[in-house]
């Protein structure tokens, strides 16, 4: 079949009518994405009409059911069939480089649809951490969709994007037009008829930019204005992250009962959701708190909880975090022993996963905790390794320097535990405007 | 196709709309005093954004209760602007609670008997004492306390089991 088949022949075809030829209808549909996707079009709005005519022969003995049911109904089974179509488009375009998508979809007006823009951003969450380029390039693909949306969808969606484009920006570091695409997201929000749940989180958007350049206060008054807004909705996961993130900004500014009070506040929300990642994190961070509030065995407790989260998750780099942070409150503890081991095993963890500059972080504790015992020889061994690990990193020479300060102070059997904890604190600053200069 | 249909209306938003819709319409029309042919469309917005944030809602009748409460605070304001809407309309809280209340203590009354449900109206919604409800019914006030006292008993049995 050489002609493209009409509306009616497709209508045919998917109904099992009769057709001319429908092995040639197939040969062509094989051939042709235009009439696939015509023909999915088709299926979709027959299966809407399917559905809601099944509804209304359904509810005929219901006759004195309130009209509301039935829109809502329909409009969730349009979103449905939307949904369906933007999946199945969104693999087509998947095949194409990004820069044709604007062009697949003029050549598609049909797929210009809330559906569409929804699942172009459920892929702009996949990739704003990983590639927040290609996401910026996913979100104004998504824009251009959005453009051709009607009212009130325009505007939830354009918020959307924006949201987004907030998120992404942050990633690559444009802080401040980061904060104007999280204002833009929040002025969109506005013109919704119920919009305080997206405004709550496009605020949440912004503090999490703010904190990211450390404006603590800003992104306290911010976050606590969010906090407002999401309340009142009851327990949902916007709600548990704009917790989370005041308690992460609660702890920089040093309020750590504050801080704990509110991620142990979030535990039962992130439970009821089965956001086990979160969960892990937060028990992280319960962790330290009760390390700085001198409560070593419950932090011991919450780090183990935390490492083992992350171990069921395959989360490597975040379970040997948790485990280093063990070894640490081990220390505190008193038990050394079990302590070092588990330090050598995050350090080779480390090393074997690449991660240069954790692994020698981890050989200064290890290097520290030598010094207490008087274990001089293991101690030079393990300061010598110190400047190539952080090397690998990257750090300045200026930090170079210090670590071979240690190394010659360490195999002189003069370090201290003191010396290294002073080095490890000028290697971590890692700033090339401050030489290094021994300790008085 | 029906078994279909009827795994859709046994899911979470049909489960929702069974359960909240005459609490959401009762918060549009007595709390905030929405004209009846207006509450139809803030309910059905009310619906969608729920199915758009469904995933990340965790507790579906404070959602629907804050979201209407907001689509009617915003009615309000987008009818007249530039007029401060009241006070009352503004505290998020107050109203949602008192119509909370409001709302639990009609589904409790409607499973009591007829004759608790007069008797209780009588003493806490209008707010008689003994003597005055005694004196409506043509009865003594003893009596009406020992009413009062084994309707509330029955109110406390009906908290006790599911609806």
């Amino acid at each position: 079949m050489s002609e493209h088949p009409d509306h009616t022949t497709l209508a045919k075809y998917i109904e099992g009518g009769p057709v001319a030829d429908r092995l040639a209808i197939a040969a062509h549909l094989a051939d042709c994405a235009g009439c696939r996707n015509e023909l999915d079009a088709l299926e979709a709005t027959f299966r809407l009409h399917d559905n809601v005519l099944d509804f209304i022969e359904s509810r005929r003995s219901d006759r004195g059911r309130p009209q509301e049911q039935f829109d809502i109904l329909a409009t969730r089974q349009r979103m449905g069939a939307e949904a369906a179509r933007a999946e199945s488009f969104f693999g087509e375009l998947m095949r194409l480089p990004i820069e044709e998508w604007p062009s697949a979809f003029a050549q598609n007006p049909h797929q210009r649809t809330e559906g569409m823009v929804l699942r172009l951003l459920a892929e702009v969450e996949i990739e704003v951490k990983r590639r927040p380029q290609h996401a910026l390039l996913l979100i104004n693909v998504a824009e251009i969709v959005t453009g051709s949306l009607d009212i009130p969808a325009i505007h939830v969606c354009a918020g959307d994007c924006w949201k987004q484009r907030a998120n992404a920006l942050r990633h690559l570091g444009r802080y401040a037009e980061s904060l104007e695409a999280a204002d833009l997201a929040a002025a969109f929000y506005r013109l919704l008829s119920l919009g305080d749940f997206d405004i709550g989180q496009a605020l949440y958007t912004r503090a999490v930019t703010l904190f990211k350049m450390t404006h603590y206060d800003e992104a306290l008054s911010v976050i606590q204005s969010a906090r407002e807004l999401l309340r009142e909705f009851g327990d949902t996961m916007p709600l548990a992250k704009t917790l989370i993130l005041e308690a992460c900004i609660r702890f920089e500014q040093g309020d750590i009962e504050w801080a704990e009070r509110t991620w142990i506040e979030v535990v039962p929300m992130l439970q009821r959701f089965d956001d086990r990642i979160e969960l892990a994190r937060v028990r992280a961070n319960l962790a330290e708190c009760s390390l700085k509030r001198g409560r070593p065995a419950s932090a011991l407790a919450q780090a183990q909880a935390a490492a083992t989260g992350f171990a069921e998750l395959a989360m490597d780099a975040e379970r040997i975090r948790s485990e280093w942070m063990v070894a640490a409150i081990l220390r505190a503890l008193g038990e050394h022993d079990r302590a070092l081991e588990l330090l050598y095993a995050a350090a080779a963890s480390f090393r074997a996963l690449g991660m240069t500059s954790d692994a020698g972080f981890v050989n200064l504790d290890i290097t520290e905790e030598l010094l207490r015992r008087n274990e001089w020889s293991e101690a030079a061994n393990i300061a010598r390794e110190l400047a190539g690990l952080f090397t690998a990193a990257g750090v300045t020479l200026a930090s170079v320097t210090a670590l071979s300060y240690l190394r010659t102070a360490v195999e002189g059997e003069q370090a201290t535990p003191a010396l290294v904890r002073y080095v490890r604190d000028y290697v971590a600053a890692d700033d090339p405007a401050r030489t290094f200069s021994a300790p008085s | 196709m029906l078994k279909d249909l009827d795994a859709a209306l046994s899911d979470r938003v049909a489960d929702a709309y069974e359960a909240y819709f005459d609490l959401l319409r009762f918060i549009a029309r007595r709390r905030f005093r929405i004209p009846a042919p207006d509450i139809q469309p803030l309910i059905h917005d009310v619906f969608v954004s729920f199915m758009r944030h469904e995933k990340v809602i965790g507790d579906d009748r404070r959602w629907l209760i804050a979201a209407i409460s907001n689509a009617c605070r915003n009615y309000w304001r987008n009818l007249k602007p530039g007029q401060q809407l009241d006070e009352e309309l503004l505290d998020p809280r107050t109203p949602v609670d008192d119509v909370l209340a409001r709302h639990d203590v009609s589904l409790l009354f409607a499973r009591l008997p007829a004759a608790c449900r007069s008797i209780l109206r009588l003493r806490y919604v209008e707010g008689l004492n003994a003597r005055e409800i005694a004196a409506h019914y043509g009865t003594s006030p003893g009596y009406i306390r020992l009413k009062v006292h084994r309707c509330l008993a029955a109110a406390r049995r009906a908290l006790g089991e599911r609806p």
